[in-house]
């Protein structure tokens, strides 16, 4: 009897503690992801006007390192394409660059490269990439994929996301 | 009352258990790899997929013309009783859907409809497909195809959203998969004749590398179905991939699009079709 009352009033804190610890840790991230959503919806406004196409949001940890994040997205159709992107949850210095294959071709193409865009949203079109690319490449028709590249630099320990929306025009 | 002796102990094991859990998980967050002398990179390439109506369009805008009866049947929708062979029609039947719509076929894309919204409820996707006043904004708009197109556009971005709010990204790669396969089965009829319908098919294959991705980020990765399936489509890409046109050009599409032979293409053609058959008439 003894030895169960000890036992409960052992495991009760216990308990109570997990409870605490998986509400802040899981509620932290619900914070962040609500943020991220409320970002995407800006994104989406942003680019108002255009056919949804897809959308991504990046979450990384800023750290000790410095990281990239790339993401492909696809262009077939020969509409103009928006993207919006949003670094706002980003307390480190961010750049985005636009590059006409992946990271593994031994030869890739920088079409335009976006400095500095912590705190920020921005948007802009494939048209404009499309003569970027054709000065650098003369013989190609226009771009039906890019690789986004998110270069994000080391900074104190915090749980941060870009987000990417883009659309076509019909 | 809870004693202040038994607290704290408390305290610093649910501590200790739940910091060994978030180590864990930033170790994989943080696997990185070497690519430079001074900058560090994360091991995850992401992608994101278009949406089937954008696939039907670019044949569309290549001269593709509709053909009665290509489609998947709608009444076999009561098939699909493997919730990834439920999927992968979902994503057949959204390529349908987006095929005759944009064909002006607005009967059938509506039957096309009524059957993605059943197809839905059983995958999980009751609250997107839910909405009793979808077939009656679909009837009302029967008779303009742009309208419809948005209101396909609007579905999937509802779709894409459901899926990403409830970490269901997965369930949408596979969804495509199906949709991507239907939308290379309707144009690769047409391709003797029509070079440009042709050229993207080829463009629509530089998709198939992430299809396959999202396969293998499946959690039941120890699926018999699942395998097979992914079985199927990586002999799609090798019989894509081995082709001579194939490998004498860049890689990148932006730069140059292979031109396939007649032959290439016929075994092109044969794969697509294997596959196409095996997921609309899963088991036989």
């Amino acid at each position: 009897m003894i030895f169960m009352k000890k036992l409960t009033a052992f495991c009760l804190p216990l308990v109570v503690c997990f409870c605490w610890i998986a509400l802040v840790s899981g509620g932290n991230d619900s914070a962040l992801e609500a943020q991220m959503n409320t970002l995407k919806q800006e994104c989406k406004e942003l680019i108002n006007g255009t056919r949804y196409e897809g959308s991504k949001i990046t979450y990384f940890n800023v750290g000790a390192s410095k990281q990239t994040k790339n993401i492909e997205v696809f262009m077939f159709l020969s509409n103009e394409y928006q993207f919006a992107i949003s670094a706002k949850k980003c307390s480190v210095p961010v750049s985005v660059k636009v590059y006409d294959s992946s990271n593994d071709m031994k030869e890739r193409t920088l079409i335009k490269e976006f400095k500095k865009v912590q705190g920020k949203s921005w948007k802009f079109s494939s048209n404009e990439l499309n003569e970027l690319y054709l000065k650098k490449k003369p013989n190609s028709e226009r771009l039906k994929n890019i690789h986004l590249e998110y270069s994000i630099s080391s900074g104190k320990e915090s749980k941060e996301g870009i987000v990417l929306v883009y659309g076509n025009k019909s | 009352m809870l004693k202040l002796k038994h607290f704290v102990p408390a305290l610093t094991i649910g501590l200790a258990l739940t910091s060994c859990g978030d180590s864990e998980s930033e170790k994989k967050e943080k696997t990185v790899v070497e690519t430079g002398s001074d900058s560090k990179e994360s091991a995850a390439n992401e992608y994101v997929l278009p949406q089937p109506i954008t696939l039907a369009n670019a044949f569309k805008a290549a001269g593709l013309k509709y053909q009665a009866g290509k489609t998947n049947p709608a009444a076999r929708e009561g098939n699909y009783v493997i919730k990834i062979d439920q999927l992968m029609n979902l994503g057949v039947y959204s390529t349908d859907l987006a095929y005759c719509a944009i064909n002006s076929k607005s009967q059938e894309a509506r039957e096309y409809l009524a059957v993605i919204q059943k197809l839905g409820a059983k995958v999980g996707l009751e609250s997107v497909f839910s909405d009793k006043g979808l077939i009656a904004e679909f009837d009302k708009e029967l008779g303009n195809p742009e309208a419809l197109e948005e209101l396909i556009y609007e579905i999937q971005e509802k779709t894409d959203v459901y899926m990403e709010d409830n970490d269901l990204k997965y369930l949408g790669d596979i969804q495509f998969a199906g949709a991507w396969i239907e939308g290379m089965y309707l144009g690769i009829d047409n391709t003797k004749e029509k070079s440009e319908i042709g050229k993207a098919l080829v463009e629509q294959m530089s998709l198939l590398k992430n299809i396959i991705k999202g396969f293998k980020s499946h959690p039941a990765q120890e699926d018999a179905r699942l395998k097979e399936v992914i079985a199927l489509y990586e002999g799609v890409l090798n019989t894509y991939e081995s082709q001579p046109s194939v490998q004498k050009v860049s890689k990148n599409i932006n730069l140059e699009t292979p031109e396939l032979t007649d032959a290439e293409y016929q075994a092109l053609a044969k794969e697509v079709k294997k596959v196409r058959d095996n997921i609309i008439k899963p088991g036989k």
